[in-house]
């Protein structure tokens, strides 16, 4: 009988438990939309700047701005090639 | 007894019968609009976008990119200020105001009012909180070397669904791979209308599209493109264009063409801008062409390089037709060698004749002329040879000298690729590599079309254009200490049955070193004004471009 008695005692303290666990949980659970919004709102900010600053650096590293900021630097094109096309001479003395 | 018991049978029968087909109805035939009505009540279904793959040059520089952006749509039926919204949208988003008012006018719940609108104004808009105006996120392509390489890449419009579609070049030729998959995503909401979780449906998730690296090398691209403006204004051409590959792959490094459009403002373009010549515009070709006949004789046998030629000493009548040479001077026993040199079209007749019509169709067929190069860009036309039985002897002869026949760019690079990789015509193509959204690279295998000469043969035949380069008409501008193979080209316009005896097309094809050759390259003008002939127009830029490629390659010069 005893032994019948604990096993009672002993599911009616763990459903208590359990129902206690599930309000505070639930209640945790419950805010937590409103900071998943504010994370997603963070994530699209951090994504468009991202986006923003790959395409200044792919606008930046452009052949074309390159040869213009070249040009504007003074560079113009070599006109001929120079091309080692034997060893120099060495002196001796 | 027995006939009320049998009634109430019916009726409890009846009954059922009724609840199991209003059961049918509301579960499998309401299904679909009672989950989603369900659905609307906690939460919205969104569509993702996928991300557009990118285009990459062979240096993983990304030509058309994305960039994200927004679809600024309205709620017509919430807005109460129809005029004022109208204004304010038009003024932020440099929309007609007629067009933003029709749109708000209309008895509708959804209407698009701009779409790829600039993050940066998106927010100016949002911040003014006006009724009844949302926002969709979306991509748009973003070109950072601005138009280069435009007509090789094509563009991304919208197709009848207004879903973005690529059309022309690469763009449209690998649509289906660049531009990925829709996802459906189940945004719910609590009793605030605050996010609790997204969840992409798995049913159908968002795949991004795959991105192609290109075998077009971006400095080669540049700097073709820029010589080859030069060379127009310089030569008062009304077009021109220029095609280098590597002989050995068949990979195409450089591909560009005057006049060209911007792809990000393509509609301001005419229609006709948006196609690449080099694949979709025809042209007799000229003495382009005789390579590829000299070298089919030269396989056939039928002529050696020291043959003579007995009937080069003077013009000659065939069919009623008289045939004469470029500049009306004339060789009496000139050789083969001699013949590409002077750029001889009586020695072409005499080799045509020898090689007779049979053999000079097949050998056509298998350089691959009348047939598409299969090149993986949208838009490639190919002019077909006309059947046997429709030429006479006077379109054999003309033929010899790329006269009377047509072609297009690609397929004449193709081949006279064949000379250049020792008899063996590769495929031409643009993308070397797929990259999966998984991370995958999938690498894409040089093809063989074919082998239309061997590899002696083929030798020969680039001593013989190494020997025209030195030796003939365009040895003036030549990159001098570099071997390099090539022949000029002048065709004249067939215009309503006759030639235009103002207007040429100038053309120039060669490849170098010409010992082991890095690549090829096809230069063709149209109507250029200062000069007529090729070699005077396409062969200066052609070697301005080599001497360009000879620097950026780090190609020694190996004497002549």
């Amino acid at each position: 009988m005893k032994k019948y008695k604990f096993i009672i005692k002993f599911l009616i303290t763990i459903t208590l438990f359990l129902a206690v666990g599930r309000v505070v949980v639930s209640n945790i659970i419950s805010t937590s939309g409103i900071e998943l919004g504010k994370i997603n709102e963070e994530i699209a900010i951090f994504r468009t700047q991202n986006d923003s600053l790959k395409q200044e650096l792919f606008s930046k590293s452009s052949l074309e701005n390159l040869a213009s900021e070249a040009a504007k630097l003074g560079f113009t094109d070599k006109k001929e090639n120079f091309v080692l096309t034997s060893p120099l001479p060495i002196a001796l003395r | 007894m027995t006939g009320r018991f049998r009634f109430t049978l019916l009726a409890i029968l009846l009954l059922f019968l009724f609840v199991l087909s209003r059961l049918f109805y509301w579960q499998v035939v309401k299904a679909e609009e009672l989950s989603n009505l369900g659905l609307s009540q906690y939460g919205s279904t969104i569509t993702l976008p996928p991300q557009r793959g990118e285009i990459k040059t062979s240096d993983n520089f990304p030509i058309a990119a994305n960039k994200t952006a927004y679809l600024v749509f309205a709620n017509p039926k919430e807005i109460k200020d129809k005029k004022n919204t109208a204004q304010i949208l038009s003024q932020i988003l440099k929309v007609d105001k007629a067009s933003a008012s029709a749109s708000l006018g209309k008895d509708l719940f959804w209407v698009p009012i701009a779409h790829e609108v600039d993050p940066k104004l998106k927010e100016k808009l949002e911040k003014l909180n006006l009724t009844g105006i949302g926002f969709e996120k979306e991509y748009a392509r973003f070109y950072p070397e601005a138009s280069m390489a435009a007509q090789l890449i094509g563009f991304v419009g919208k197709d009848e669904s207004g879903r973005n579609k690529g059309y022309f070049g690469v763009e449209g030729f690998y649509d289906r791979l660049l531009k990925g998959k829709e996802g459906i995503a189940v945004q719910v909401h609590d009793a605030f209308g605050k996010p609790i979780l997204a969840k992409i449906n798995p049913r159908s998730p968002q795949i991004d599209g795959s991105s192609l690296v290109l075998s077009i090398q971006r400095p080669v691209q540049f700097l073709a493109e820029n010589r080859l403006k030069e060379g127009i204004e310089k030569y008062g051409a009304t077009s021109g264009m220029v095609g280098i590959m590597d002989p050995k792959t068949g990979n195409i490094l450089g591909m560009a063409s005057y006049p060209s459009f911007d792809p990000k403002k393509y509609q301001d373009f005419p229609a006709s801008s948006y196609k690449n010549p080099l694949i979709s515009d025809r042209y007799e070709p000229g003495s382009t062409f005789k390579p590829i006949v000299m070298s089919s004789a030269l396989q056939e046998g039928v002529v050696k390089p020291q043959t003579k030629c007995p009937i080069c000493g003077g013009p000659i009548e065939i069919g009623g037709f008289e045939i004469h040479t470029w500049n009306n001077k004339y060789y009496k026993d000139t050789n083969m060698v001699e013949v590409i040199q002077h750029s001889d079209n009586i020695g072409m007749v005499y080799v045509s004749q020898k090689l007779g019509l049979d053999k000079m169709l097949s050998y056509l067929s298998k350089f691959g002329i009348g047939s598409l190069t299969n090149i993986d860009l949208q838009g490639e036309t190919v002019p077909s040879l006309k059947p046997k039985n429709s030429w006479y002897k006077v379109d054999l002869a003309t033929a010899s000298f790329g006269q009377g026949i047509s072609v297009t760019a690609i397929e004449l690079l193709s081949a006279i690729s064949a000379i250049a990789n020792n008899g063996k015509r590769m495929e031409p193509h643009v993308v070397s590599a797929i990259e999966t959204p998984d991370g995958k690279t999938i690498k894409i295998a040089p093809k063989v079309l074919g082998t239309p000469i061997d590899e002696k043969t083929a030798k020969v035949m680039t001593e013989l254009m190494v020997n025209a380069v030195n030796k003939g008409e365009a040895s003036w501008t030549r990159t001098k200490g570099y071997r390099v193979a090539g022949k000029t080209g002048t065709a004249s316009i067939p215009i309503q049955g006759h030639y235009d005896p103002n207007q040429t097309i100038t053309s120039f094809v060669g490849f170098a070193p010409a010992n082991d050759p890095k690549f090829i390259m096809l230069v063709v003008l149209n109507k250029p004004t200062t000069s007529i002939y090729g070699s005077e127009t396409a062969a200066p830029i052609f070697f301005q471009i080599a001497k360009d490629l000879f620097s950026f390659y780090n190609i020694a010069p190996s004497g002549e």
